[in-house]
């Protein structure tokens, strides 16, 4: 969940005015810090909010004035505590809409992908809750098939939890394999696709490995040195942007079309096609190990270009032209290690 | 916290305030009331007229604000009073109680309320994470939270690269029909019209779960292969109900099942490792059997080991790798 937004739209403002007559109501009665605490809010929201309630109303159909809300502010004055002396309105916790219900159960189904709710049966019921929630039984319009569990998920788990280190053998973005001592710190499911963030004690920092490039881990009984410790306070929760720019990156424009936007996600903001481009943008993307290229846009088979440059160009064409079984066209280097 | 409480503001014009006032009425009565008579009783939409808004200004405020409200699950009704029917055909807005609120009894332990939480937190920066945030919020009414929310050592992040795919949830859950410009692997952009069902993810993939109504069939869309805006018909329809979308989506398991593919892997690769072939019975030939839900798609991914994988069968797989490889070759020649 996002971290506290300082300023409430009308929209997130009038979720949490619902969400506080709830909670009252569930409640009885809430000191206002217990109650702040809970909806993830400052004591001031919630002051603001009580004022918010009690000047909100209408006209009954009689023509009479509707101010449902009162609170016992002698009680509030003294302690604290909020709670209503009349109410007459909404008695109860309101529910939610289907899309907010959609949206966690598809979230739900998502954690399934980890191995300690592969078989938690409260999810079901979860899911089950959530259906419900609707007063007419509609089916949720957002739905995530929950993805394969990786191999060595659990055993990498294990060792961040017990601050130990791995080793492993490696194949690298070149292609080469290699036995290495990695600190894990964290492991990142992205989509279908999970990544391990370690500490990387030769090269001194931290790295994302993809998991199915990995293969026979085994946890050593060495503990997570001072380093990787440090690195790890310093892993910023809310960043998820897997490949970190280094400064010897080489800038590449890239042409994508949508079939390839994956290829641009973490450097633009995706909007809505416009009619006249078929969704086709430009972005420049940064590349630290150009040869790399030749696998990243050939897999779209024509939905991604590179326009410079040019050596990238010549990468791309020469991994297409190899993968095709013919021989390379263009005598510009591509023996960079 | 204090600098939380420092920045903490409310809109100008308190929407909030408007929505919660809004709902109150509608709620406290079930003759329901006229828009005419909500505009002038409920001080926000007064306040808005007194300042200078025009008629059909306040109607858009009112329409924005019961989308509003369906957002947040509050369900604005409408009927037309039978005693009004000969002179009058207002319609009478109200909503109604008795479905308001949760069932009573409905509650969380902390363990569910855990679980939603990080449910809720998998949305991360991805298209339904406000949503998803905003229902957390009101859960916690349902029960008492649990010390231990964290993952630790997991991020788990849903990913969403379609710009779409709100509008298309939307088109679902209001049963709006839709049109788009779709691009079929190795096909002209041809115009399709849908009537969504649900936004769907399935290996790997985002698709659209809908009725075509030129083809009259159940059909997935891949949301990336859409490439324009996506506009409304104008045309409503009913939406989809949980025998249609479990019929699809055991449709789609079928035809997955049924579609193999077999590869042959250089060992000692990416490919070899990706494919878990040390572990396989057959890894001695480097043979591979592939179930796929897109022939396109697996091309694309096979296409990313170029010449460590090659394709046994079937014929086709070769080809749309074989065929992406010339359009990269000749778009950068």
């Amino acid at each position: 969940m996002p971290k506290l937004k300082h300023v409430l739209s009308g929209d997130d403002q009038f979720n949490f005015l619902i969400s506080l007559i709830g909670l009252i109501q569930r409640e009885g009665e809430i000191h206002i810090d217990a109650a702040a605490a809970r909806l993830g809010l400052s004591r001031e929201a919630v002051r603001k909010g009580m004022e918010t309630l009690v000047k909100s109303g209408g006209v009954r159909q009689d023509g009479h004035e509707l101010l449902p809300f009162n609170f016992d502010w002698d009680l509030f004055d003294q302690e604290g505590v909020l709670t209503f002396l009349e109410s007459g309105i909404i008695e109860d916790a309101p529910r939610i809409s289907m899309r907010q219900a959609s949206a966690i159960a598809a979230g739900l189904s998502y954690l399934r992908a980890l191995p300690e709710f592969a078989s938690e049966s409260e999810i079901d019921e979860l899911i089950a809750l959530l259906a419900s929630s609707q007063p007419i039984s509609t089916p949720p319009t957002i739905a995530y098939e929950s993805a394969a569990i990786g191999t060595d998920v659990a055993t990498l788990r294990k060792a961040i939890l017990s601050q130990s280190q791995i080793t492993c053998n490696y194949i690298n973005q070149r292609g080469e394999a290699s036995d290495r001592t990695l600190e894990p710190l964290r492991l990142d499911l992205q989509n279908s696709q999970w990544y391990l963030r370690a500490w990387c004690p030769v090269s001194e920092q931290v790295k994302s490995f993809r998991l199915d490039r990995m293969t026979t881990v085994k946890v050593l009984g060495s503990a997570r040195s001072a380093a990787a410790t440090k690195a790890l306070a310093e892993l910023d929760e809310e960043e998820d942007r897997l490949y970190i720019p280094g400064e010897h990156d080489t800038e590449v424009v890239v042409e994508v079309d949508p079939e390839a936007y994956e290829l641009v996600a973490e450097y633009t903001q995706l909007n809505t096609p416009t009619s006249d481009s078929n969704g086709t943008i430009r972005v420049t993307i940064k590349v630290g190990y150009l040869p790399n290229l030749g696998h990243l846009i050939t897999r779209f088979g024509g939905a991604a270009r590179v326009i410079s440059p040019a050596i990238a160009r010549d990468i791309v064409r020469n991994y297409a032209l190899e993968s095709l079984g013919e021989a390379t066209s263009s005598s510009r280097a591509l023996n960079e290690d | 916290m204090e600098e939380r409480e420092e920045e903490f503001k409310l809109e100008a014009d308190d929407k909030s305030e408007r929505l919660l006032s809004l709902t109150l009425t509608l709620l406290s009565s079930k003759q329901g009331f006229t828009k005419e008579e909500l505009f002038r009783s409920l001080r926000g939409y007064r306040l808005s007229s007194e300042s200078g808004k025009s008629k059909d200004a306040l109607d858009k405020m009112f329409e924005r604000d019961k989308t509003s409200l369906r957002d947040m699950g509050v369900q604005v009704e409408t009927f037309i009073r039978s005693s009004d029917l000969e002179d009058n055909t207002e319609s009478r807005y109200f909503i109604p109680a008795d479905t308001f609120v949760w069932p009573k009894g409905t509650e969380l332990s902390a363990n569910q309320l855990r679980l939603l939480e990080l449910a809720a937190k998998v949305w991360a920066r991805a298209s339904f994470s406000v949503e998803a945030s905003r229902a957390v919020m009101r859960l916690k009414a349902l029960g008492m939270p649990s010390d231990g929310l964290d993952l630790e050592g997991f991020a788990p992040r849903i990913l969403t690269n379609e710009p779409g795919i709100l509008q298309l949830e939307e088109a679902a859950r209001d049963g709006i029909e839709v049109t788009f410009k779709y691009r079929a692997p190795g096909k002209e952009i041809e115009t399709r019209i849908a009537q969504p069902w649900q936004v769907r993810h399935v290996s790997g993939q985002w698709l659209l779960v809908c009725w075509d109504t030129q083809k009259l069939e159940i059909r997935n869309f891949m949301l990336k292969r859409i490439v324009s805006r996506i506009d409304a018909t104008g045309v409503k329809f009913e939406q989809a109900n949980l025998e249609q979308i479990s019929e699809a989506s055991q449709s789609l398991e079928l035809f997955i099942s049924k579609n193999e593919a077999v590869i042959k892997v250089e060992p000692s690769t990416e490919a070899w490792v990706h494919f878990e072939l040390s572990e396989s019975a057959s890894s001695a030939e480097g043979l591979v059997a592939l179930r796929y839900m897109d022939l396109h798609l697996l091309a694309d991914e096979l296409r990313a080991y170029g010449r460590t994988v090659s394709v046994i069968k079937p014929p086709e797989l070769k080809q749309a790798i074989a065929k992406g490889l010339q359009r990269v070759v000749s778009q950068h020649a």
